[in-house]
């Protein structure tokens, strides 16, 4: 056996592979239609493939803060993933103590009191978070146990709640701030407390300025690219 | 009878028109294995993980036949509930693709295709009108968990293998397992049918081996009947990748040994089963000592996603109005400022690939009509459109009312307070829900206006039609080429067409021409595949329309579908808040021609059902339809399908008739396996298309319906309030 079914395999495989080229070749205007190009993208992703034309990494040198802070008079921060990706987010609104920072390719996030509060376009988003205790040991600069709790969709579009036990201590491990900018360095060490979250853990670090103001921080994010070094430039 | 190559040899036919579809056992894993290449390797990113992610979740080893257990001898764990699994194993001249299906926490089902290279005979009888090549056999098998592993209690499951077939696998068994120290699970059972055939410990009465009526319905009369034997086995996991494995089988092999398949010259398999970083599992064995085997098994779960949330780019942020723009009414006075509004917000919704239907404003209140062509999850729609609405519409407008509109059809009218908007765009989702109204739409949707759809919507391009499970050839597809155009007459008025000519395939080589005891309402599928190219695929004229509160109507004229043409009336009953929907159809139809120009054959006939259609609750939706079939036939189907908020929802079907079994032919009667994919999910991005694929194990005359594009309910229900409550979650994406 097996030549019968792996001819099969291979009669299917050149099917396929026919109506994936055609496919691309495929013209219509349905405004529901699919992005191609993203998609073909997207598997030579998965299938561990470069495509021509395709960049492998964010090769593009980041312009520099004075640039930046010169061509706009929003608030900027600037984030770094842990991937080493450097990018500026320019706040474009506040909803009470919530302001929404977004890149230039509509990804945005969202700072309670410099606490990331949710995310949006960055895959596996951070929907929403709760983190009134953990800011306010923060500000008064008051270790101690605090609860936070963050919400994410699961793949099947069911909102999933994490709740996490966590410590604010002193101290900042992992982050280098200007000494402008470390009048009082925290870090806030978290623990999954419920199903959702079992076996995750993570800390997190801040530099505080003058009043209790974080001006630098590394926060852990269940997004895809990981935990994220926010730097503010101009509040 | 004179076709039949073989008692198994049964057949499908689909034309379905939407990608992706999938084959027989090679492209269901090709179609795994693309879903597992497309999980990213992160497992050393921390990130919550939830106990059905495939990749890290509890997965018992799979064996053979696609179940869990050891190397050919069932287990008794089960996989975590939704998983989705498909195997693929050879051994000896025989290779099975498996496709498993945990139904529930309890129950799982299973679909085999197996490809047997050279049998002959069959209990010593040749095989009629089989050559000798490979032997194609399809088979059903269903396990039930009766007993949990505890601290000292085993997990203990029942299982019929290939329950409903020629039972050339058929067997039955119940067997107990138990992991007594980490890493090292003990299983015993026992087996009847062919789990009994080596060693019987003792006889259960006597197992009959004719079909009941025309085969296709469960062979109760056998289970648990006959032989019974004993089997069991260990294994041990040595690292959390490697596992081995060793079984004393109780499977004599009877037809495989007497087709000279392989020689079964032990009763001790063992095997080395090895998992990939995204759950996939590779197998070798060693079999009967006597030959070697090699298995893949690939598990998804259709609720877990790659990207869950998706991957498309931020909504707009809500925009929070001062105490002074809130009571600010100079816009009212401004007719220029006024005249502006409607395009600022066509602006801010095109940018969310929203199409605005049309805009009644007042000072405190504004009525949309939203065109939805992209979202999946429904209140991402109403969640972008809202929060637009919220940066473009004066201050004094408090009230919005979103009225999502699909062919015309106001299909609900979700009523937010803006003030609740600006106030909860950080709370939790369901705070927005609990003071949202949803309430129906009659009369209530504005008319028509400023950027209404292109009226001309058009595809040129490929398109797949396949077959699946024919007995000479298990995987026919052709690629056409498509052109398909639908043009808008009035909101509610469609003109639709689509032409299609053959560029590659095997779909008009089918040669099989079944014979049968009805009026030939479907079973002429070959001469239809071989003499439409170019085919008119449809030309209809359809018109949509509300005759009243919770009611929805579509009339539909012209070639309706590959094999009729005519008329087809709907009217459907479906309160907005409802999880129950009542229909009724009526459709008077005649045959076309099999080249599917314009021409007609001489057979017409009244068809119509009755159907109430009812969401359960817990992801799981009833539908009964009762009437007249197109040969005439008066019976009822029975549909049962698991529902995933997503949009994957996987069911099964089975319609009874008063077309008796003689008359119906081989099955005898009309059921199937019927699947949805969501586009979008399975390609993370943000897409209302589906993937609809229907299994049959035959396709016959009995019960069959007309393959209507755009039946009612599936249209209506997205927008009404059990639907939008499941996705709701999503309204701040």
């Amino acid at each position: 056996m097996g030549t019968g079914l792996a001819m099969m395999a291979w009669r299917c495989g050149r099917v396929l592979a026919g109506a994936a080229l055609m496919l691309l070749a495929a013209c219509g205007n349905d405004p529901g239609g699919l992005d191609r190009g993203s998609l073909v993208a997207n598997v030579a992703r998965g299938a561990g493939l470069a495509l021509p034309g395709q960049p492998t990494s964010a090769a593009a040198p980041l312009a520099r803060p004075e640039q930046v802070l010169a061509a706009t008079q929003a608030p900027v921060i600037r984030a770094q993933t842990a991937q080493g990706d450097a990018l500026y987010l320019l706040g474009v609104q506040d909803n009470g103590p919530y302001r929404s920072y977004a890149t230039a390719t509509s990804q945005t996030v969202t700072l309670r009191g410099g606490l990331i509060t949710a995310t949006r376009g960055l895959g596996r988003d951070l929907m929403r978070a709760d983190v009134v205790q953990v800011l306010d040991r923060l500000t008064r600069g008051s270790p101690g146990p605090a609860q936070r709790s963050m919400e994410v969709l699961d793949g099947e579009d069911v909102t999933r709640t994490l709740l996490f036990d966590c410590h604010i201590a002193h101290g900042a491990p992992g982050l280098t701030p200007r000494p402008a900018q470390a009048r009082r360095l925290m870090q806030e060490s978290c623990r999954g407390a419920n199903d959702d979250a079992a076996g995750l853990a993570f800390t997190n670090s801040y530099a505080m300025g003058d009043g209790g103001r974080i001006l630098m921080s590394r926060q852990w994010l269940p997004v895809s690219s990981g935990a994220m070094l926010l730097e503010e430039l101009r509040p | 009878m004179d076709e039949r190559s073989g008692p198994c040899g049964q057949m499908q036919a689909v034309s379905a028109r939407v990608w992706p579809r999938r084959g027989g056992p090679a492209g269901m894993v090709l179609c795994a294995a693309l879903i597992a290449l497309s999980q990213p390797a992160d497992a050393q990113m921390e990130r919550p993980r939830f106990a059905f992610d495939p990749a890290t979740a509890a997965m018992p080893g799979f064996n053979m036949n696609g179940a869990p257990g050891l190397v050919d001898m069932p287990g008794a764990a089960m996989a975590p509930d939704a998983t989705l699994s498909s195997t693929v194993s050879h051994v000896g001249g025989t290779t099975r693709g498996t496709v498993t299906f945990q139904i529930a926490p309890r129950l799982s089902g299973s679909f085999r295709y197996s490809g047997l290279d050279g049998l002959r005979r069959l209990g010593g009888v040749a095989i009629p009108n089989h050559d000798g090549g490979l032997y194609y056999d399809r088979s059903f098998d269903l396990r039930f968990h009766l007993l949990r592993e505890g601290r000292y209690r085993p997990d203990v499951t029942i299982g019929l293998q290939d329950f409903a077939g020629t039972s050339l696998f058929g067997a039955e068994y119940i067997v107990a397992g138990k992991t007594v120290m980490p890493g090292l699970r003990v299983t015993a059972g026992l087996g009847w049918g062919r789990l009994g055939s080596y060693k019987p410990l003792g006889r259960m009465g006597t197992r009959p081996t004719d079909l009941l009526e025309q085969g296709g319905v469960p062979s109760y009369d056998r289970w648990f009947r006959g032989d019974v034997a004993a089997f069991g086995g260990l294994e041990w996991a040595v690292t959390d990748r490697l596992t081995l494995m060793a079984e004393y089988s109780s499977d004599a092999y009877v037809e495989e040994v007497a087709n000279g398949l392989f020689a079964r010259k032990s009763p001790w398999n063992i095997g080395l089963d090895y998992r990939f970083d995204n759950g996939t599992r590779a197998r070798v064995m060693a079999m009967h000592g006597a030959a070697l085997g090699a298995q893949l098994s690939f598990h998804t779960n259709p609720r877990s996603s790659p990207m869950p949330g998706g991957t498309e780019t931020a909504p707009l942020p809500v925009y929070r109005r001062s105490a002074a723009e809130r009571v600010d009414r100079g816009w009212l006075a401004d007719a220029g400022a006024r005249q502006t509004i409607p395009a600022r917000l066509s602006a801010a919704l095109e940018g969310e690939r929203l199409i605005p239907g049309g805009l009644e404003l007042s000072e405190t209140r504004a009525v949309l009509r939203l065109i939805n062509p992209v979202y999946g999850p429904e209140p991402q729609a109403i969640g972008r459109a809202a929060r637009a609405m919220s940066r473009t519409l004066p201050g004094t407008v408090e009230t919005f009312v979103i009225v999502p509109v699909v062919r015309g059809m106001a299909m609900s009218a979700i009523t937010l307070q803006r003030a609740d908007l600006e106030r909860l765009e950080h709370a939790p989702a369901r705070d927005l829900l609990a003071r949202a109204v949803i309430t129906d739409a009659a009369g209530l949707s504005p008319a028509p206006g400023m950027t209404a759809e292109p009226p001309l919507t058009w595809y040129l391009g490929p398109d797949l039609r396949y077959s699946l499970f024919d007995p000479s050839n298990p995987f026919r597809a052709d690629v056409v080429a498509t052109a398909r155009a639908m043009y808008r007459i009035t909101p509610r008025l469609e003109l639709s067409g689509s032409i299609s000519t053959r560029v590659a395939g095997n779909l008009d080589q089918i040669d099989r021409r079944d014979p049968s005891g009805l009026p030939r309402v479907r079973t002429d599928f070959a001469l239809y595949a071989r003499e439409g190219d170019p085919s008119l695929d449809h030309l209809t004229l359809t018109h949509y329309l509300r005759p009243g509160r919770d009611l929805y109507g579509r009339l539909s004229l012209g070639y309706l579908e590959q094999m009729y043409a005519g008329v087809s009336a709907e009217l459907l009953w479906k309160p907005v808040d409802s999880r129950l929907a009542l229909g009724l159809e009526v459709n008077h139809v005649a045959q076309r021609d099999f080249d599917q120009g314009f021409g007609l054959r001489d057979y017409e006939i009244t068809t119509g059902h009755l159907s109430a259609y009812y969401d359960l609750g817990r992801g799981y939706h009833a539908q009964l339809d009762v009437g007249r079939y197109l040969a005439g036939d008066v019976g009822a189907t029975l549909s049962l399908d698991r529902e995933f908020v997503n949009g994957w929802r996987l069911g099964v079907f089975a319609t009874l008739t008063d077309a008796s079994a003689e008359e119906f032919g081989e099955g005898s009667f009309d059921k199937g396996i019927r699947f949805t994919i969501p586009v979008g999910h399975l390609l993370g991005q943000p897409s209302r298309r589906l993937g609809k694929v229907t299994v049959r194990p035959l396709t016959r005359d009995g019960g069959a319906r007309l393959d209507l594009r755009d039946r009612l309910y599936e249209q209506v229900r997205d927008y009404h309030r059990p639907e939008l409550e499941k996705t709701w979650g999503r309204v701040w994406r």
